[in-house]
């Protein structure tokens, strides 16, 4: 069945891209640019949280699958891997796996029908047995050990933990040594099965190619399948407040490194409505902890932070959270004085001149992240995903108004939303967690 | 992409690209100093220290808002070793012009923030602010004792300091916790004039701005340096075969293995570019001998990969590995080293090796703070070869100068982090 081509245009940035629907049922976006560089991704909407087959969680699939899925699918049938294609062809290969998706990648200057006739195929043809099975085993093995020894990771984790009780996020995506050693061929090919449908991907290229050279490309190496339906989703009963309050974990750190996690269950179904609170958050982090903040200032001033204090919030179709991570010597100082200031911005009220020029900011970092093709398939990724449009975003800071940020500020900072992740170094540590 | 070149002053040189390709221009100023005992902590803590506040923007807070009118332009302070040298400066990436209102947009504003930077920190009685140097001081001694946080990054570091032992290579620009003790506000103050007075500027524009406006803007704002230049000698030798060897214990799950290899090819060599073609068959690419060797065929690690120092000459192997695996991954990556050594190099490695340097050169074009890595970088050793001829080099690498590049490299040291951790350890 022939899909018709839809463009999107941004005036704004002078810049455009096509979907289209491709006859496999995998969804296409070609974005033209005159780069030197081509960047294309070819990703599954399945992540570590995707921990089972179906959507009551019955048929459980052990954790850090989708990461081992990843690894594996380089190997080919022949015995050849696929990097080493890549590599004849003059393409960076690479691939990683987040909390929702997993998305294999490359990048090239030239011979660019040969790097994407490589990566739809070697995606699309699965090969496990036994003995590749462990032998990755080994390697992911030693990845999840140099993860522990990383004590950004742990604190990273011990805050989603901290956050959530039951909601697969607070796994960390490798799973663990144990985890991984119940992974079988089966399993892979299982989940594999399940989560690899054409319609539950996209594939996504940026760079100085035409909408027509990649369909044709798409038609020559993709199977003719019909669309299957989508593959079940887990929905999770979380309580809007933290599980726990305090996580504190030894590691090798010089002093306290901390990670204050504020869970947000408040996640509209709306895919516009979703795009405008992830704006709305966006702007009011700027507004409260950047460093042309009033309170990352005081708290600098006052010894209490670094340099290396920053804020990030994350928002998905099913789990939301906002994070505020840096070094202290007394981290729940710095807890009292985040919530310290933003009740008092809650009786006082935003500024305007603040507002404008955080809005400014974000708006100047959007047109920005233009100019690089990995940025763009990345972010036009996460925005498909989440059944939205990345010139929407222009627009909708545009139309942002203080009264929508100000109800965020009311909304998504309950005292009981917080936790507190910890990692001290080994010799401060008296106590385990509290509830 | 090679730039227009433009004399600033008597001895600085822009290098401009000028293009429409990108909405955002980028614009750096670079410089180097000889990488000294008592000069390196000194070049590190000092930009810090002006970037707490300037005469216009006398506290972070204002600083930092007038960089965010600006619409959200970011100002970077470089500080890293290149050679024996440490070269320093200032980066910053702003909106273009067509979305600020046209005309020569935010450079001016950029440019002369840059240079308030440079020339005009806050002061106290003619001194840098006592409370902004103690401060910065402390967080100078915090990351000093954090570089335990990244154990492999701590790995490297120790063999890097076994490696080129009593060279400045060596030194660490952060240095000790008691020599930052030692600095003074008046010390600091004294030291950035007397900085101002060693600085040989390197510019890189990229942008849509034309090279004779953007010197113009910048012979305005920067004509007071009018150091002459000089390039900094660097010690490059071969290793010494019988490798020096050290150990150190930390409570983590991996043991973080490096080996230091010494060369006497730099990046101003004629065999430099075969050398960075031996680096990338070694190590430096998923087609590379201890990936598909020590991490695939072996599955003995996750990490083992490769990195060059070409303006030094030296290469480091590392990798993460189980404690008790530490012999046979060090045989393992020696046995590689052996055969590159021996020209044990495949047809098909070779054309990887090949593929992948041209992939990764010509694709800088996209990106202007790696371009300008490339061009300031070899400024600053007095070399300029254009990225065009670089590739041209490396496209005609033979097996004659693999062979000869290989024959001038051996290693030094070879520095294991054991961690102590067991896997119960780790499961509190």
């Amino acid at each position: 069945m022939k899909q018709e081509a839809k463009l999107f245009r941004s005036e704004l940035l002078g810049e455009s891209y096509t979907k289209y629907v491709h006859a496999s049922g995998l969804p296409i976006y070609v974005f033209p640019k005159k780069m030197t560089g081509t960047y294309a991704l070819f990703a599954t909407n399945f992540g570590s949280v995707d921990n089972a087959l179906d959507a009551r969680g019955r048929k459980r699939l052990p954790d850090g699958i989708a990461h081992f899925l990843e690894h594996k699918l380089f190997t080919n049938e022949d015995g050849s891997d696929s990097f080493e294609h890549f590599s004849a062809y003059g393409a960076d290969a690479n691939a990683y796996t987040s909390h929702t998706r997993t998305v294999y990648l490359f990048s090239c200057t030239d011979r660019f029908a040969d790097s994407l006739r490589e990566l739809l195929t070697f995606v699309t043809h699965p090969h496990f047995t036994p003995e590749s099975v462990a032998r990755e085993q080994g390697i992911i093995g030693e990845e999840i050990r140099m993860c522990l020894d990383n004590p950004y990771d742990r604190c990273y984790y011990n805050m989603l933990a901290g956050l959530y009780r039951s909601h697969p996020v607070r796994v960390d995506v490798c799973g663990s040594v144990e985890s991984i050693a119940t992974i079988t061929d089966k399993t892979l090919y299982e989940a594999y099965r399940t989560f690899y449908q054409l319609s539950n991907m996209a594939l996504v290229v940026c760079g100085d190619v035409s909408v027509e050279s990649v369909i044709a490309l798409a038609d020559e190496c993709l199977p003719r399948v019909t669309p299957a339906p989508l593959p079940p989703r887990r929905t999770y009963c979380e309580k809007s407040a933290a599980h726990r309050r305090f996580v504190k974990a030894t590691g090798q750190v010089a002093k306290p490194i901390f990670s204050i996690g504020v869970k947000d269950t408040d996640i509209p179904s709306d895919p516009r409505e979703r795009a405008k609170k992830d704006a709305g958050m966006a702007i009011l982090s700027e507004m409260l902890f950047s460093e042309s903040g009033v309170l990352y200032n005081r708290l600098f001033d006052a010894g209490l932070i670094s340099h290396e204090f920053s804020a990030d919030y994350a928002l998905t179709r099913d789990f939301g959270f906002l994070q505020i991570s840096g070094e202290s010597d007394d981290p729940r100082a710095v807890l009292r004085a985040v919530q310290r200031e933003i009740a008092a911005l809650q009786k006082s009220g935003l500024s305007r001149a603040d507002f404008e020029r955080c809005r400014r900011v974000e708006f100047a970092e959007y047109i920005k992240s233009f100019d690089s093709t990995e940025e763009i398939a990345n972010t036009l990724l996460a925005f498909v995903f989440d059944d939205a449009q990345i010139f929407d975003w222009a627009d909708i800071v545009r139309d942002m108004e203080l009264s929508y940020v100000e109800e965020l500020l009311h909304r998504c900072f309950d005292p009981s939303y917080y936790t507190l992740s910890v990692v001290e170094p080994a010799e401060r540590v008296q106590e385990g967690e509290t509830k | 992409m090679t730039p227009v070149r433009i004399p600033i002053g008597r001895h600085g040189v822009l290098l401009a690209i000028p293009t429409d390709r990108f909405k955002s221009e980028y614009l750096s100023l670079s410089f180097s100093v000889p990488l000294g005992e008592h000069t390196a902590q000194m070049n590190t803590l000092l930009p810090a220290v002006m970037r707490r506040g300037t005469v216009h923007y006398p506290d972070q807070l204002t600083l930092n808002r007038h960089l965010d009118d600006l619409y959200s332009t970011a100002i970077s302070v470089r500080n890293q070793r290149a050679g024996d040298a440490q070269m320093m400066g200032l980066a910053a990436d702003f909106l273009g012009a067509r979305f600020v209102g046209g005309g020569d947009g935010l450079l001016p504003a950029v440019i002369g923030t840059m240079a308030e930077l440079l020339f005009s920190p806050v002061l106290e009685s003619d001194t840098l602010r006592a409370d902004y140097v103690e401060s910065e001081k402390g967080h100078l001694k915090d990351a000093i004792r954090a570089a335990i946080n990244n154990p492999r990054g701590f790995a490297l570091a120790r063999c890097r300091e076994l490696t080129c032992k009593n060279e400045p290579y060596a030194l660490s620009l952060s240095g000790t916790e008691q020599s930052a003790d030692a600095i003074t506000a008046k010390a600091l103050t004294e030291h950035h004039k007397w900085l101002l007075t060693q600085i040989t500027p390197t510019y890189f524009y990229v942008g849509n701005t034309a090279p004779s406006r953007v010197a113009e803007l910048l012979e305005q704002a920067f004509s007071v340096l009018d150091c002459a230049p000089s390039c900094v000698s660097t010690v490059a030798r071969i290793g010494s075969s019988a490798p020096i060897r050290a150990e150190s214990e930390m409570p983590l799950c991996q043991g973080k293995l490096v080996i230091g290899f010494r060369t006497d090819v730099t990046v101003s060599h004629p065999l430099a570019p075969a050398m960075l073609m031996l680096n990338e068959i070694f190590g430096a690419s998923p087609a590379s001998k201890l990936f598909l060797n020590v991490r695939e065929r072996e599955s003995l690690c996750y990490q083992c990969g490769t990195s060059l120092d070409l303006y030094k000459g030296v290469i480091f192997a590392s990798t993460g590995i189980k404690v008790e695996n530490r012999a046979r991954a060090e045989a393992a990556i020696l046995r590689e080293f052996e055969a590159l050594t021996r020209g044990e190099i495949s047809d098909t490695e070779l054309f990887a090796a090949r593929r992948s340097l041209e992939y990764s050169y010509r694709q800088t074009a996209d990106n202007p703070a790696v371009l300008a890595n490339y061009y300031t970088g070899r400024a600053q050793v007095g070399n300029t070869e254009s990225l065009d001829d670089w590739c041209a080099r490396i496209a005609a690498v033979t097996r004659a100068q693999l062979a000869e590049a290989a024959a001038r490299i051996a290693p030094e040291a070879i520095y294991f982090l054991k961690g102590m951790l067991t896997q119960e350890d780790t499961e509190e």
